[in-house]
């Protein structure tokens, strides 16, 4: 399990709890995180799951070339910008920090 | 020929009308759908009248799994990609080549699917879409301009096809003096059967004839931006690369086709019967008016209940179960599409249009890795469109009945004559 905190847009912060073998992107959809759509399902084609990552403690998957190429089109895109669906958990990994981006 | 003989006969009736136009084009095929999803929701199609046997899932959940799981429901194996052939007839190497087959993301699995599609998804993705909407709002105005005034006119010809041609080949950058090129070869491709684009009265030579021309058509285009780069689309596609080559004239040639078949076929096919609906069921017509945020739920319900492409075709790569049949290794497994968005188990009232489902979770852009990419772009064309026409609409009427197309790979609407009051 992993504790992930979600810095909303508007300043409000909420805290899950999200397990093992699900993505960011899935657990912030179930909850209804506001700006975090996920269209395509975690198939990597809609870049509607942009998120910073602010911290991280344990390991997070590195990014691939695709992923990498999918934030190019992305509004407001930082260094530490990642695509949620691309983030999976796993128990090393025990907490994150995400700040969901301004909305358009 | 009715339902009631078809139940008389077994599933002969059904299994051999699966790939008959005109069943289609009748309509009749939503009762069988019935009752299939009800008694046998994967069956085996005994379907003399196309040469092979293969089977047909029906059921949603059914075809939800199918989808998502490529490893089992492959596209590779199949001579070609997408719908089910027009014939079971094996495709040579050379002939798949020359059919661009090989090089065609829906004859793809993962992970060479993803190799391919993963550099083309960002020029898809939602926010690079929404980029697009000032341009299409503009094309929509234009279409508005040119019809309102005309006192009857044929909607799928003056704006259903209009719309999807122009964004897309607009887009890519196809000369206006090329388009009505590709206007036939993908009519030909979408309604082989149609006496208006029919060659020697033959729907397989004038399909074949159809890709032929597209073909050709897509992969010109590429190899002269290649030479002559322009700012266009085409021009951007000779820049993809993957694995750390760019992409051949034959791979972008492939995309290239698929987008302009893609982008115009089903397009038209979705709002000319989403403009059809909305006369047809004044009740919904007034909500929309009452409220242009329905435009959303309205773009849903029209690809739901139109399901422009019928279904799909998969081959199983090992055996596997589902719902309780052996499927093996080779045997062809057809997604119906159109069955599923009619499934009584998921939607409420299926066979009704109705835009305040709370939740729409159709699969008429397809589920899994081969989910329409084109999709955002749909969504946006319908949405603009709607709302530039909404206006206009309560002062128009049918003129006539419109007819369904006579297709087993494709819907929609032959045309749609309206008339301003």
């Amino acid at each position: 399990m992993t504790v992930i905190a979600f810095i909303c847009p508007d300043g409000t912060q909420r805290t899950l709890d999200g397990d093992s073998g699900y993505s960011v992107m899935q657990v912030a959809v179930a909850a209804e995180i506001p700006g975090i759509v996920g269209e395509c399902g975690g198939d990597m084609s809609c870049a509607t799951c942009h998120v910073y990552v602010e911290s991280a403690e344990g390991p997070l998957r590195p990014m691939s070339d695709y992923e990498e190429d999918l934030l190019d089109v992305v509004d407001h895109r930082l260094s530490n910008s990642r695509l949620a669906c691309q983030i999976p958990l796993r128990d090393e990994l025990i907490s994150l920090s995400l700040r969901v981006p301004p909305q358009a | 020929m009715g339902v009631a003989s078809a139940q008389e006969a077994g599933w002969e009736h059904i299994d051999n009308n699966l790939t008959n136009p005109e069943w289609y084009g009748s309509g009749e095929h939503h009762e069988a759908f019935r009752r299939l999803r009800a008694e046998d929701p994967v069956h085996l199609v005994k379907n003399e009248a196309f040469g092979k046997s293969y089977w047909g899932v029906f059921g949603y959940e059914d075809l939800r799994t199918a989808m998502n799981d490529p490893r089992t429901y492959a596209s590779r194996h199949a001579w070609s990609g997408g719908p089910l052939p027009r014939s079971p007839e094996r495709l040579t190497a050379e002939e798949r080549f020359e059919e661009m087959w090989d090089s065609r993301l829906s004859s793809m699995d993962p992970p060479t699917h993803t190799y391919m599609r993963g550099p083309v998804n960002k020029h898809f993705s939602i926010p690079a879409i929404a980029r697009q909407r000032e341009r299409i709002q503009q094309y929509a105005q234009e279409l508005l301009d040119e019809v309102r005034d005309l006192g009857e006119f044929d909607y799928v010809d003056k704006v259903a096809s209009e719309l999807p041609m122009r964004v897309t080949l607009r887009m890519l950058g196809v000369p206006e003096d090329d388009w009505p090129i590709l206007r036939l070869a993908t009519s030909r491709l979408g309604q082989p059967a149609d006496p208006r684009f029919i060659v020697d009265g033959d729907p397989q030579r004038t399909f074949k004839i159809g890709l032929s021309s597209l073909i050709s058509y897509a992969s010109d285009l590429v190899h002269e931006r290649r030479e002559n780069p322009k700012d266009d689309f085409a021009t951007v596609i000779t820049g993809l690369e993957t694995q750390g080559r760019p992409f051949s004239d034959h791979e972008m040639g492939g995309l290239v086709a698929s987008m302009v078949l893609g982008g115009i076929e089903t397009s038209k096919s979705a709002i000319g019967v989403g403009m059809w609906q909305l006369l047809a069921n004044p009740g919904q017509l007034q909500m929309l008016l009452g409220s242009a945020d329905l435009c959303s739920a309205y773009c849903e319900e029209v690809i739901r209940w139109t399901t422009p492409i019928r279904q799909n075709l998969r081959v199983a790569a090992h055996d596997a179960e589902l719902h309780g049949k052996d499927i093996r290794a080779g045997d062809w497994v057809v997604l119906y599409l159109a069955s599923g968005n009619r499934d009584e188990q998921v939607f409420e009232r299926p066979d009704e249009f109705d835009i305040t489902r709370a939740e729409n979770p159709h699969l008429g852009l397809g589920d899994g890795p081969h989910k329409c990419l084109g999709r955002n772009l749909v969504r946006l064309e319908i949405d603009v469109l709607t709302r530039t026409f909404l206006p206009l609409i309560p002062s128009m009427e049918l003129a006539e009945e419109p007819r369904w197309v006579d297709d087993a790979n494709f819907t929609g609407l032959t045309a749609l004559h309206l008339r301003t009051r």
